[in-house]
C-alpha cells in the first residue's frame, strides 16, 4: 500500500473513523431507533396476545407478516445477487457498489428473518423445523416447503454474512491501523481477524470472496425460488402455477438493485462520496435498474398470457387480482415498478439524485404492493365458491412493518457510521490498476 | 277448530304422504314435531318401492321446507286467504274461485286429487283461522284423515276458564288480581308491545317468579325462585303426539332449586319430592301394573303405546268458510317469526346459539329484518343499511337483509333479540321484535317501511351464494344412473394401505335440510369455542363443522341447496404435505390427524386445504367472556391452545372408546357402533359414517351409491367424506 492509495481512501475510512455526524444523522437514527422500539412492541404483542392482532382470519391466514417477509427477502434476494455476480465477473461496478450492496442484502434479511418467526402461532417452538433429535422422536416434514425455507433462510443469513464479511477484513484491518483510540482500534482488531495484508493473506482472500460469491449464486436462486414455493406448492388456484418461482427472482432482483440504486445515491449525496460512487457508477445502476424494470414487466405481461391459457378457475383467480376487491394493489405494482422506472431512460433522470431516490422507493413499493396482491389478492378466489371473506391490516400489523423499515434504516445508518461504505481495497486495486496500465 | 266442531290437535304422518302442500308452515323446523316431521319425510323418499313425493311450499319468508321444496310458491301473507280459496274450489271445497287464479294453485290441486288420500295439506302457525279452516277441509274432502293426517284430543287439554294474555292484563287494570305466580317462561320480554306487563305486575300485590334464569320477569316480579333445569330434576312431558315421556335427573341438583312439578306440589301442600309426585301420577294411571311398568318405562324414556289416539272427525255439516277478510291496502306485511337460534328469546345468553350461523342467512350474534330484493330497490336499501318499521305507531329500527326468495311487500323479523337481562353475553344484541308485536296480529300485522341513515351491522359467516356455475353441489333427476366417473389421476405420494378399519363418511346432500343441529352436535362434543361477534365478523368463527348454503337459478326465487362440509380426510391430504413440523399426520385407519402439541401454527395448512376447513386459535378463546365453563366441556376432547390449528376428526374420541371396548371385549367393531356428533344429531340421517373397508357396512353401501361423488374430485385429494347427490324430479311443463 503506497503512501498515496492510503490518502486516496482516507476519505472513505475518515468517514468512520474520524467524521463528526451532523444532526441529520442523529436525528435518523433516533427516529429509525423510535421505530425499533415500535417494532419491539409490535413484536412483543403479538407473541404474548396472539395473531389475532392482526387482521387475519380465515381464509386470509398471511397478511402483512408474509408480506413483509417476502418483500424484505427480495431485496436481499436481488442486493445480493447482484453483488455476488459483480464479484464473479470482477465488474468495475463492484467497486463502488459491492460494500453496501452486501450490506443492505445482510439488514435485508435480517429483517426478513423476524417474520416466518413472529407470524407463528406458537412462535417460541419455531425451532422445531430444525431436525434434531427429540425425545419424543418426531421430526420436521421434509416434504415441506416451508422446513425449505427455513433452511433457506438460516443459509441466506450466513452466506449473505460471509459474504459482507469477508469483504470486509481488510478494511477492517485498514480502520484498525488507523485508528486513534485503543478501544476502537481493539474493536477492529478483533473483527479484522489478524489480517497482515501479506501476499498469502490477499490470495485466501480472494479465493474466500469469489468462493463465497459463488455460494450466493445457486442459494439465491433456490431461496426466492422456496419462497415462491410456499405459494406454487399449494391448491389455491391464483398461487399454483409453475411461473411463480420466475417472477419472484426477477421481481425480487428489481428491487434489490431499486434498493442498491437508492442507497448508492443517497451515500453519494449525504457522504460526498462522489468520487468513489461516481457517474458512471450511478448510470450503470440506473440502466440495471431499468432493465431489470423491463424484465418485470414482462413477467407481468406473461402472468396474463399464462392466465389465458390455464384452466377456468385459475383464469378467474388472475383477473380478480387485476380487476377485484384488491385491483388497486395490483395496478399500483405494474405502475410503480414497470412504468415510473422508464423515467430512467433519460440519462439526466440517471444522473439526477432526486431520480434515483424515487425511481429506488418507487419499485420497492411496487414490489410491497405486489407481494401485497399476490398473497391477499391471491386468496380470494378459491375452489369452493362459498369461502368469502375480506382482509384488511391492522395497527399492530403497520406497526410491524413500519418498525421493520426502521430496524434496517437503523443498521444501515450504523453501518454508515462504523464501517467503510465502499470498498476501500477494491478502490486501491483499481488505482493500482490504472496507474500501472 | 269450528271445522269439526270440537278441540283438536293434528299429527302428520308424512311417511304415508305422496303429495304435500305446507302454508306458510316450516314442519321441518318450526311446526310442533318438526324433528319427527323432518326424519319421515326423508324416510319417504328412502322408500324405493314409491316414486318420490312431491313437496309444495307457499310461503311468504323462505325456511327450511321452502328450500327442500319440489315446487315454492311465493306469496305474500296478504294473499295466501286468496291463494287457499283458490286452491280448495279446485278441490270442490267452499265456494267459486276468486278472479285472479295463481297459476301454482291449479297444478297443486291436480296433484293433490290424484294423490286422494296420500295427499296433505298443512297450515302453519301464522296463518289465519280461515286459511286452517280450509286446510283442514281439503285434508278432509281428500280422505287424509286415517293416512297423512289425524287429529287427536288436544295434548295441552283446554281447561274452562283458561284465558289470555290480554284478559290478565285487563285484570290487573281493574285490581282484580292479588297474587300472581309466573312459572317458567320470560313474559315480561315476550309480551305483545301494547301489553306493558312489567309495568301491570308491579301493581299486584304479590308476584313470584319461577324461572331458570334472573331474567325480565325476574326483575319485574316481586320474588324470583330459581327454577330446577329439566335435566336436574324429574318430571313428565307429552310429545306433540301425545305420547309420554318420563324425565329423570341425570345429575345432582347443581344448585338449590325447584322445579315447576316441586313448586305446585308444595303450593298444593303435596310432597316437595318431584319423583314422588310423577310416582303418584302414574302409580293412579296404571294401577296393579305400576311396578312392573315403572322402571321399564323409566329406562325408555318414553311410555309406549302412549300417543294419543286418533278422533274419527268428519266436518259439520253446516260449515262453510269465513267471508275473506278485507285485504289490507298498502304498507308491507310484517311477519313475526321465531328466530332459528334464539326461539323465542330463551337463548340469548347461550353462546353457542348466538354463534351458530342461522340457516338461510347464516347470520350470526343478530337478527335482520329480512326483504326481497324488490322491496329493497324501492326503498332504497340494502344489506348493511338500517330501516325503521312502524307497527301502530310503535317503531323499531332494524338492519336489513336482502333475502333471495321472500316474498316482495313484507319483511321478516325474528323474534328473541334486543334483550337487556339475558345474562352474560345475551344483552343488547340485535332488535327487539316484540316492541312492535301487536297482540291481536301476533304473527302477521301491517306496518311502514321508512330507509333511515344509521349503518347497521350484519354478521354473516357466509357471503357467497351462488354456486357459480361449478361442481359443488350436484342434482341428479330421480332414476339418474351413474354420474360421470372421475378418471384416476396420477400422484407423486404413494397410497396408504389400510389393513383393519378404514373411517369413511357419507353425506346425503337429499336429505340434509340445512338445520344446523349437526354444528351445535359438534361444538358441543368438540370442546368448540365461541368467539364472539367481533372476532366472527373478522372471520375467525371456529366451528369445524359448517354447513354452506348455495342459491341456483333466479335471485328472487332461488334453488336452495344445503352442503355440510367437515373435515374431508383426504387420502392425499393437501394439509399433511405442507405442514413444517409434521403436525398433521394420517393415522393408520385414514384419518387425518391433527396432534395439536405439534403444531406451531404456520398455517400453511389452511392455505392448502381446498375445502377450507380448518380453524385456526387465533387468539386465546379459552379466557374470554364467550368461553363456555368448564362444566360444558367434554372431558374426552383437548382444549386448545393459542396459535394451533383445529379441525373435524371424525370424533377420534369416539372411534378410540369403541376400539378400546372391541378390545377388551375381544371383538371387531361393529357397524354402527361408532357414530360421531354429527350424525347423532341429524334428524334426517343424512350423516352415515363407518368403516369403508368393510364391504357390508352402511357407509359402503352409500358410497356404491351412484349419486356418490367426491367434492373437488378433480384435485385429487380423495377425500373420505362424499356426498349424495340431491334428488330432484325434473321441473314440470305448464
Amino acid at each position: 500500500m503506497s503512501s498515496n492509495a492510503q490518502s486516496s481512501t482516507s476519505r472513505v475510512a475518515d468517514v468512520a473513523l474520524f467524521r463528526r455526524f451532523g444532526l441529520v444523522w442523529w436525528i435518523a437514527l433516533a427516529i429509525s431507533g423510535a421505530l425499533v422500539l415500535l417494532l419491539v412492541y409490535a413484536l412483543v404483542s403479538v407473541a404474548l396476545l396472539g395473531v389475532g392482532i392482526w387482521g387475519v382470519n380465515i381464509p386470509f391466514v398471511w397478511g402483512f407478516d408474509l408480506i413483509n417477509y417476502a418483500w424484505w427477502i427480495g431485496i436481499a434476494n436481488g442486493a445480493s445477487l447482484f453483488a455476488a455476480i459483480l464479484v464473479l465477473r470482477r465488474h468495475d461496478l463492484r467497486t463502488a457498489v459491492n460494500r453496501f450492496a452486501e450490506g443492505v442484502a445482510f439488514f435485508a434479511v435480517l429483517c426478513a428473518g423476524i417474520f416466518p418467526i413472529f407470524h407463528l402461532g406458537r412462535p417460541w417452538l419455531f425451532y422445531w423445523t430444525f431436525p434434531y433429535p427429540a425425545t419424543f422422536e418426531v421430526w420436521p416434514q421434509f416434504r415441506s416447503t416451508l422446513t425449505w425455507d427455513f433452511w433457506a433462510i438460516s443459509t441466506h443469513v450466513i452466506v449473505t454474512s460471509l459474504l459482507w464479511y469477508v469483504g470486509l477484513i481488510p478494511d477492517l484491518a485498514t480502520l484498525r491501523d488507523r485508528a486513534r483510540h485503543k478501544t476502537v482500534q481493539k474493536i477492529y482488531g478483533i473483527f479484522a481477524l489478524g489480517w497482515r495484508g501479506s501476499v498469502r493473506h490477499w490470495a485466501y482472500h480472494q479465493r474466500a470472496y469469489r468462493l463465497v460469491a459463488i455460494l450466493v449464486l445457486p442459494l439465491i436462486l433456490i431461496m426466492q425460488s422456496t419462497v415462491a414455493f410456499e405459494f406454487a406448492v399449494t391448491l389455491v388456484p391464483d398461487w399454483h402455477e409453475t411461473r411463480q418461482p420466475l417472477h419472484f427472482v426477477a421481481t425480487g432482483l428489481s428491487q434489490g438493485l431499486s434498493i442498491v440504486l437508492l442507497v448508492a445515491v443517497l451515500l453519494r449525496w449525504g457522504l460526498q462520496l462522489g468520487r468513489y460512487i461516481d457517474e458512471v457508477d450511478i448510470d450503470l445502476l440506473g440502466k440495471f435498474v431499468l432493465t431489470s424494470a423491463l424484465v418485470s414487466g414482462y413477467l407481468y405481461l406473461d402472468e396474463i398470457i399464462s392466465a389465458l391459457l390455464a384452466d377456468s378457475l385459475a383464469q378467474e383467480a388472475t383477473f380478480n387480482r387485476m380487476i377485484g376487491d384488491y385491483a388497486g394493489l395490483y395496478w399500483t405494482a405494474i405502475a410503480y415498478g414497470v412504468l415510473f422506472p422508464q423515467l430512467l431512460w433519460f440519462k439526466a433522470a440517471r444522473q439526477s439524485t432526486v431520480a434515483g431516490v424515487f425511481v429506488g422507493f418507487s419499485i420497492g413499493i411496487a414490489i410491497w404492493f405486489d407481494r401485497f396482491s399476490i398473497i391477499v389478492a391471491g386468496l380470494e378466489t378459491d375452489h369452493l365458491p362459498s369461502i368469502g371473506r375480506s382482509y384488511s391490516p391492522t395497527l399492530p400489523e403497520v406497526a410491524l412493518f413500519l418498525g421493520s423499515l426502521g430496524l434496517f434504516v437503523a443498521l444501515l445508518l450504523l453501518f454508515v457510521r462504523f464501517l467503510p461504505v465502499v470498498s476501500m481495497f477494491e478502490i486501491r486495486h483499481d488505482e493500482h490498476l490504472e496507474k500501472s496500465a | 277448530m269450528d271445522v269439526f266442531g270440537q278441540d283438536l290437535d293434528f299429527v302428520y304422518d308424512l311417511t304415508q304422504a305422496d303429495v304435500i302442500v305446507t302454508l306458510g308452515s316450516d314442519l321441518f323446523s318450526e311446526e310442533a314435531g318438526h324433528l319427527r316431521y323432518a326424519a319421515d319425510y326423508q324416510k319417504r323418499r328412502r322408500m324405493k318401492d314409491k316414486a318420490l313425493p312431491r313437496l309444495f311450499s307457499a310461503e311468504a319468508r323462505p325456511s327450511l321446507i321452502g328450500a327442500r321444496a319440489d315446487e315454492r310458491i311465493i306469496l305474500r301473507p296478504r294473499e295466501f286467504d286468496a291463494f287457499v280459496q283458490t286452491l280448495a274450489s279446485f278441490l270442490e271445497v267452499g265456494e267459486t274461485p276468486p278472479s285472479e287464479v295463481h297459476p301454482s294453485a291449479s297444478r297443486m290441486a291436480e296433484d293433490l286429487r290424484s294423490a286422494g288420500s296420500r295427499g296433505l295439506v298443512v297450515a302453519g302457525r301464522g296463518m289465519s283461522a280461515r286459511v286452517h279452516a280450509l286446510a283442514l277441509a281439503i285434508n278432509a274432502k281428500l280422505g287424509a284423515f286415517g293416512t297423512t293426517i289425524r287429529a287427536i284430543e288436544p295434548v295441552r287439554p283446554r281447561i274452562d276458564g283458561v284465558r289470555t294474555l290480554q284478559d290478565l292484563a285487563q285484570s290487573i287494570e281493574n285490581d282484580q288480581v292479588s297474587h300472581l305466580i309466573v312459572l317458567g317462561g320470560n313474559p315480561v320480554y315476550a309480551a305483545p308491545a301494547d301489553i306493558d306487563l312489567a309495568a301491570l305486575i308491579r301493581q299486584v300485590p304479590l308476584s313470584l317468579h319461577l324461572g331458570q334464569h334472573r331474567d325480565e320477569t325476574a326483575s319485574a316480579c316481586r320474588w324470583h325462585i330459581p327454577e330446577a333445569h329439566p335435566l336436574e330434576s324429574w318430571g313428565d312431558l307429552r310429545a306433540f303426539d301425545g305420547t309420554v315421556g318420563l324425565r329423570q335427573p341425570a345429575t345432582m341438583p347443581l344448585k338449590s332449586t325447584l322445579s315447576a312439578e316441586e313448586f305446585l306440589g308444595l303450593v298444593a301442600g303435596q310432597n316437595v319430592d318431584g319423583r314422588g309426585l310423577v310416582q303418584g301420577t302414574w302409580r293412579e294411571a296404571w294401577g296393579d301394573e305400576f311396578e312392573a311398568r315403572w322402571a321399564h318405562s323409566l329406562e325408555d324414556g318414553v311410555i309406549e303405546g302412549s300417543a294419543s289416539p286418533a278422533v274419527d272427525v268428519s266436518i259439520r255439516f253446516d260449515w262453510r268458510p269465513s267471508p275473506t277478510a278485507p285485504i289490507p291496502l298498502g304498507g308491507v306485511d310484517v311477519i313475526f317469526a321465531p328466530d332459528p337460534s334464539m326461539w323465542d328469546g330463551s337463548y340469548a345468553n347461550n353462546g353457542w346459539l348466538q354463534e351458530l350461523p342461522k340457516p338461510l342467512t347464516k347470520q350470526v350474534w343478530g337478527n335482520a329484518a329480512l326483504i326481497a330484493a324488490e322491496t329493497a330497490d324501492i326503498f332504497g336499501l340494502s344489506s348493511g343499511e338500517t330501516l325503521d318499521l312502524t307497527v301502530e305507531g310503535r317503531v323499531v329500527r332494524a338492519p336489513v337483509w336482502v333475502m333471495p326468495g321472500h316474498a316482495p311487500g313484507a319483511v321478516t323479523l325474528t323474534l328473541g333479540y334486543g334483550r337487556r337481562q339475558a345474562g352474560r353475553i345475551g344483552n343488547d344484541i340485535g332488535f327487539n321484535a316484540y316492541a312492535i308485536r301487536p297482540s291481536h296480529q301476533p304473527w302477521i300485522a301491517t306496518g311502514e317501511i321508512r330507509a333511515a341513515s344509521e349503518r347497521g351491522r350484519v354478521i354473516s359467516t357466509q357471503q357467497h351464494h351462488s354456486l357459480q356455475g361449478r361442481d359443488i353441489v350436484r342434482v341428479v333427476a330421480p332414476d339418474q344412473a351413474a354420474l360421470s366417473e372421475a378418471k384416476k389421476l396420477p400422484s407423486l405420494h404413494p397410497d396408504w394401505t389400510y389393513e383393519e378399519h378404514a373411517w369413511g363418511m357419507a353425506i346425503d346432500l337429499d336429505a340434509c335440510i340445512g338445520c344446523n343441529a349437526c354444528v351445535i352436535a359438534c361444538q358441543a362434543e368438540n370442546n368448540v369455542a365461541v368467539v364472539g361477534p367481533e372476532e366472527v365478523a373478522k372471520g375467525r368463527e371456529m366451528h369445524w363443522l359448517r354447513v354452506d348454503r348455495y342459491y341456483s337459478g333466479e335471485p328472487d326465487a332461488p334453488r336452495t341447496y344445503f352442503q355440510p362440509m367437515p373435515c374431508m380426510q383426504c387420502e392425499k391430504a393437501p394439509c399433511e404435505v405442507v405442514c413444517p413440523v409434521n403436525a398433521t399426520v394420517h393415522s393408520s385407519e385414514g384419518l387425518n390427524d391433527m396432534v395439536y402439541n405439534r403444531c406451531i401454527g404456520t398455517r400453511t395448512c389452511s392455505n392448502n386445504c381446498p375445502y377450507k376447513v380448518r380453524r385456526f386459535n387465533f387468539l386465546d378463546y379459552q379466557g374470554t367472556d364467550y368461553t363456555a365453563s368448564p362444566d360444558a366441556m367434554n372431558p374426552q376432547v383437548t382444549v386448545r391452545d393459542r396459535g394451533v390449528m383445529e379441525k373435524c376428526t371424525y370424533c377420534v374420541q369416539r372411534i378410540g372408546a369403541a376400539r378400546a371396548d372391541a378390545r377388551i371385549e375381544d371383538r371387531r367393531v361393529r357397524d354402527g357402533e361408532i357414530v360421531t356428533a354429527c350424525q347423532q344429531a341429524c334428524p334426517t340421517q343424512a350423516i352415515v359414517f363407518g368403516d369403508i373397508n368393510d364391504p357390508e357396512s352402511a357407509v359402503s353401501k352409500l358410497k356404491k351409491d351412484p349419486r356418490n361423488y367426491a367434492l373437488l374430485g378433480h384435485l385429487n385429494t380423495k377425500p373420505r367424506t362424499t356426498y349424495l347427490a340431491r334428488v330432484e324430479a325434473p321441473a314440470e311443463k305448464g
